[in-house]
């Protein structure tokens, strides 16, 4: 499955600027599974695409085909279909596999055929056709940012990218940003009114309280924003502290509904973070073409986890040549991330496995904490070098590494994780479990990996990559020294040792 | 976040009014841009407290150590064997008694990604359980201490401790040469009485064949799958003596446990 991993020079040329696979995931994420069967050649006949539209007909064991198109670059910006089956729900499970196949590179470059030529000609000149044409499904289209969605990152602009580059923006017509302004003003009262009312109020626990607003927010083309408060809804009457964290969460909204709304006044780096934390995306491809960063990187960490049936993977890179940094506001401590992503159940990328150490071309997203990347050409993969204890940077203490982190938080309070290695050892406080060295404590996110980090450390210091979250820290891999246990890959359902030394 | 907040957001602000905001950014900021009712003010309270606690807050107080477990000086089985005994776990259970028995003869000890799914696949299995606790090492002790749910269970064991019978054409070349094996495997499977359905006695006692023949074994199951190209209970048996040579070569070889002593 196509990641951030990997650029995609053929994905350029008469065929237009392809899509990503997760692109297309993310177009209706619960039509993924159906989709798929059908995203083979074999289901396909007429296939052709051009730098505007992509179509063919999908054969599917009927006798008459559906004829598919599909308006992938339309100049207002919003992704358009049409497919001759008796579907409601648009983007059908058709388009999405043609999509798909696109993206694998499985669609020829051709000269459209009148049918997609009278279309495209039509959308041009009637922007309105857009609404029609895409049958907008409310549940679905909030995929189309699930690369922001996933909490992850913050992209950013990357020095030597922004001196050589043109700025990489999101582009947002009039339309969109009005309905954007409309849907930010919205989730301002619906939080408002949560107040006003009261989090103890029967109606917060409610899903349909949570999932009316995300859906309002995905209409808004906010996806950003609707993903995140599933996520909230997800910690309502979780813990005793439940209020706390919701209440907090809101706020944090609250902070993104308001600078969302200054969107243009912003200056670049924060327009970036601002834009990407509400899920207005950046093309890949103009990633791609940024000047990139190299260095030898180093495979930390991974985190998976799963939204709407997705599986959203996070592979947490650090370059080598990075000395543990000292702690200074935006600085990503030579951190960055990538992610990649499938339905709930195939197989995620991974390419780029923890432990493994490659010289690389890392291109950045645009934003003011640096994290989000895509990896370009791979010049050299290191199979000889193991990220032991001994090799990899730790951070000096807890409390460095936890002061590189609030540098990254105080220049975007919106980021949900952030990576850190520390030495630290397990241990209780106060019936709870914390990772503890000389200078300080971490609370635990959760148990789920405890039993591994307990019989890895044997109750003494080890080194440790985590995850900061609001909640606490999760361990993602123990750096042994002479193994790397791999603490955060969901297919495995446990830890397992990944690599070691000859 | 100070309780007062919570206390007025979780009642709600038609409730309860919200506290004035501490002094400092949150209420210079609240100063700056007054809000337009008591909600609104609590939200723009609530944010810039979060956003001030997760960019500014420090760790928590050091905390004192755990009494660590004693140290082990025997080195980690290698990291290949043990994902080979997630395999074996998945696959071949059979052959996890094996496997045990390797890493003990070989002076390992277990890694620490596999003690906790050992501890907890044999806490109703005393004897199983003592030979995992005696390869994790004072580890295992001291794990049980901290996570009780990796504890030994009182319940019965849950696997069946029956022997596999053997048909007498088996049990006859038990101790004979690998020739003699192959012979009869090959003969019962083209009289169709072995098959993967009923093939547990064939794979049971390829499981415990020593493993100096092991290598001659796998010569006569590769020639055998190329005369009957297909055939599933052939290549379980090929997968199973593969499995079983790399596991004698990553961990050295060792004594085959004879049939009578596998539960």
């Amino acid at each position: 499955m196509p990641v951030d991993a990997g650029t995609s020079d053929a994905s350029e040329g008469r065929g237009g600027s392809r899509w990503a696979t997760e692109q297309v995931l993310a177009l209706a994420p619960r039509r993924v599974a159906s989709a798929r069967p059908l995203a083979v050649a074999a289901s396909w006949t007429a296939t052709g695409c051009d730098e505007r539209a992509v179509w063919g007909r999908c054969i599917c064991g009927r006798s008459e085909p559906y004829v598919v198109m599909a308006d992938h670059a339309p100049p207002a910006g919003a992704f358009a279909s049409r497919c001759t089956c008796p579907s409601r729900v648009a983007p059908c499970k058709h388009v999405i596999a043609l999509m798909l196949l696109w993206a694998q590179g499985d669609v020829a470059a051709a000269p459209p055929p009148d049918p997609v030529r009278r279309w495209i000609d039509t959308r041009s000149e009637s922007p309105a056709a857009v609404t029609v044409d895409t049958r907008g499904d409310r549940g679905d289209t909030i995929g189309a940012t699930y690369g922001d969605a996933a909490g992850d990152t913050a992209p950013g602009t990357h020095a030597d990218a922004a001196r050589t580059a043109p700025p990489l923006e999101p582009t947002v017509s009039d339309e969109r940003r009005r309905r954007l302004e409309a849907g930010l003003t919205d989730l301002e009262r619906w939080i408002d009114d949560r107040v006003r009312v009261g989090l103890g109020d029967p109606s917060i626990s409610r899903h349909a309280t949570w999932d009316d607003l995300a859906a309002r927010l995905v209409d808004a083309q906010a996806g950003g924003l609707a993903n995140r408060v599933r996520r909230i809804s997800g910690h309502v009457g979780v813990g005793a502290d439940w209020h706390v964290h919701v209440l907090a969460e809101l706020g944090v909204l609250h902070l993104l509904a308001r600078a969302g709304r200054r969107l243009p006044a912003l200056s670049s780096p924060w327009r970036d973070g601002v834009a990407a934390a509400i899920g207005l995306t950046v093309r890949r491809a103009d990633v791609a073409a940024q000047v990139p960063e190299t260095a030898t990187w180093a495979a930390m960490g991974r985190s998976d986890t799963v939204e709407d049936r997705i599986v959203v993977r996070r592979t947490w890179l650090r370059s080598l040549a990075t000395q543990p940094p000292a702690a200074s506001a935006g600085d990503d401590g030579g951190w960055a991330v990538l992610l990649s992503f499938a339905a709930h159940g195939q197989a995620l990328e991974s390419s780029v496995g923890v432990g493994t150490v490659v010289t690389a071309d890392l291109h950045r997203y645009p934003g003011t904490v640096a994290l989000r990347a895509l990896m370009g050409a791979v010049h050299e993969i290191h199979s000889d070098r193991c990220l032991t204890a001994d090799v990899v940077p730790v951070s000096t203490s807890i409390a460095a590494a936890r002061a590189e982190v609030g540098g990254m938080l105080a220049l975007e309070p919106w980021l949900e994780r952030v990576p850190m290695c520390i030495r630290a050892a397990p241990t209780l406080l106060d019936g709870s479990w914390v990772l503890t060295d000389h200078s300080g404590a971490l609370a635990l996110a959760d148990d789920r990996h405890l039993p591994t980090l307990l019989a890895a450390s044997e109750g003494r210091a080890v080194v440790l990559t985590v995850e900061w979250t609001p909640v606490g820290v999760a361990p993602l891999t123990v750096h042994l020294a002479d193994r790397v246990l791999d603490l955060g890959d969901i297919d495995a359902g446990t830890s397992m040792a990944v690599g070691a030394l000859r | 976040m100070s309780p007062d907040l919570v206390t007025a957001a979780v009642l709600g602000t038609d409730r309860r009014e919200p506290p004035m905001p501490p002094s400092g950014p949150v209420a210079e900021f609240a100063l700056e841009s007054p809000a337009r009712d008591a909600a609104g003010a609590l939200v723009q309270t609530v944010a810039i407290t979060a956003a001030l606690d997760r960019a500014a807050s420090g760790p928590l107080p050091p905390t004192p150590l755990l009494v660590p477990a004693d140290r082990d000086p025997r080195p980690l089985c290698p990291v290949a064997a043990g994902v080979l005994l997630r395999r074996i776990l998945t696959e071949w259970p059979e052959l996890e008694r094996e496997w045990l028995h390797l890493v003990e003869r070989s002076g390992h000890r277990l890694s620490p990604d596999l003690v906790p799914p050992l501890l907890a696949r044999h806490r109703s299995d005393p004897s199983q359980r003592a030979t995992v606790c005696a390869l994790a090492g004072p580890v295992a002790d001291w794990l049980c201490d901290h996570v009780p749910a990796l504890g030994p269970s009182r319940s019965r064991a849950s696997r069946s401790s029956a022997t596999v019978p053997l048909p007498n054409e088996l049990a006859a070349v038990v101790d004979a040469g690998v020739e003699q094996l192959l012979a009869v495997i090959a003969e019962g499977i083209a009289a169709r009485r072995y098959t993967v359905a009923s093939g547990a006695v064939v794979e049971h006692l390829v499981a415990h064949v020593p493993p100096d023949r092991l290598g001659q074994l796998a010569i006569g199951l590769e020639e055998l799958a190329v005369e009957l190209p297909g055939h599933a209970l052939v290549h379980r048996l090929v997968d199973l003596v593969d499995i079983r040579s790399m596991m004698h070569r990553l961990l050295g070889s060792a004594p085959t446990i004879p049939l009578e002593e596998n539960p």
